[in-house]
């Protein structure tokens, strides 16, 4: 499901992922464990409505690994319990990053990527103005920061960061 | 959204000693989704986690007071033992039971003062 949004760029993702960091009190190059960050959420300047569950891989529909419901009592989101165990357990990069994807959506709004129509929409939306594809790549900007990994390896951004493959190689792309 | 006390205090518990969720769920033996759905108030804290956590956290005597009022809070359901109850008391316990959903805010400090007054 995807939403238009008010647009953005690059550079601006790039500078909200530094703010977040220094909101967390995270350094500029230091690896973030998004498992680690759940709990500590409500207490981040503006996310004290944000709590998270881990629920029964049935809950969820079969093609949703982690999702955010945002209403006017706050944020939840919901993790299912194979992603989590996933990030948790084997440090999986793929499920470290679904959960930072949904983290990235409390962010997004509390900055006000909100959705500018409050139906779905269908169609294709431009990459800078879809709220999935800025929460994608905001969840991208802050485990893997630009400046820090822009001489490192593929491998070695996997490495250091925790990481998949595809998301250590998009990074070296943009 | 917040959590419920329980879930609150669990959550900082875990801040302060660098764990998780998954860490919790390992402690007390049972699934991540089982501990959430407990800090989530879906279910009630098992009786015998306490001991458990007391003894992992290395809580002092005002902390263990802080968890046991925290489960307290945290309840949403709680048993009333009919066993020895006299005809009017299993009377009362029905009617409650019965009202409570629609019990108001200032009904509910009436009957709170009553009882207290009763325990006096």
């Amino acid at each position: 499901m995807d939403y238009e949004t008010k647009s953005t760029n690059r550079i601006e993702l790039r500078l909200l992922a530094k703010l977040f960091r220094s909101m967390c009190g995270f350094t500029m190059d230091q690896p973030i464990d998004p498992v680690l960050l759940l709990d500590r959420l409500p207490e981040l300047e503006n996310f004290n409505n944000a709590r998270y569950e881990v629920v029964y891989d049935s809950e969820l529909p079969t093609n949703v690994p982690a999702q955010c419901n945002i209403n006017e009592d706050g944020y939840l989101i919901q993790i299912k319990e194979s992603v989590y165990m996933g990030a948790f357990e084997k440090k999986i990069g793929g499920h470290r990053m679904h959960i930072m994807h949904e983290i990235m959506h409390i962010f997004a709004d509390k900055v006000g990527f909100k959705p500018i129509f409050s139906r779905r929409l269908t169609n294709e939306i431009h990459s800078f103005r879809s709220l999935e594809w800025i929460v994608m790549a905001l969840a991208g900007e802050v485990m893997m920061p630009y400046e820090a990994t822009l001489k490192m390896s593929v491998k070695r951004i996997m490495k250091i960061y925790g990481v998949s493959k595809s998301a250590a190689e998009k990074r070296r792309k943009y | 959204m917040s959590y419920t006390s329980y879930g609150e205090f669990m959550r900082i518990l875990r801040v302060r000693f660098h764990e998780v969720m998954g860490d919790t769920a390992k402690l007390l033996g049972v699934s991540v989704p089982f501990v959430s759905s407990v800090e989530s108030g879906k279910k009630n804290v098992p009786v015998e986690w306490i001991p458990k956590l007391i003894n992992h956290y290395k809580l002092n005597e005002r902390e263990q007071k802080e968890l046991s009022a925290a489960v307290e809070e945290s309840k949403n359901q709680m048993k009333i033992n009919l066993y020895s109850a006299s005809p009017a008391q299993r009377r009362l316990a029905v009617s409650f039971q019965r009202s409570f959903e629609n019990l108001d805010a200032d009904t509910a400090e009436a009957i709170m003062k009553l009882l207290k007054k009763e325990r006096s």
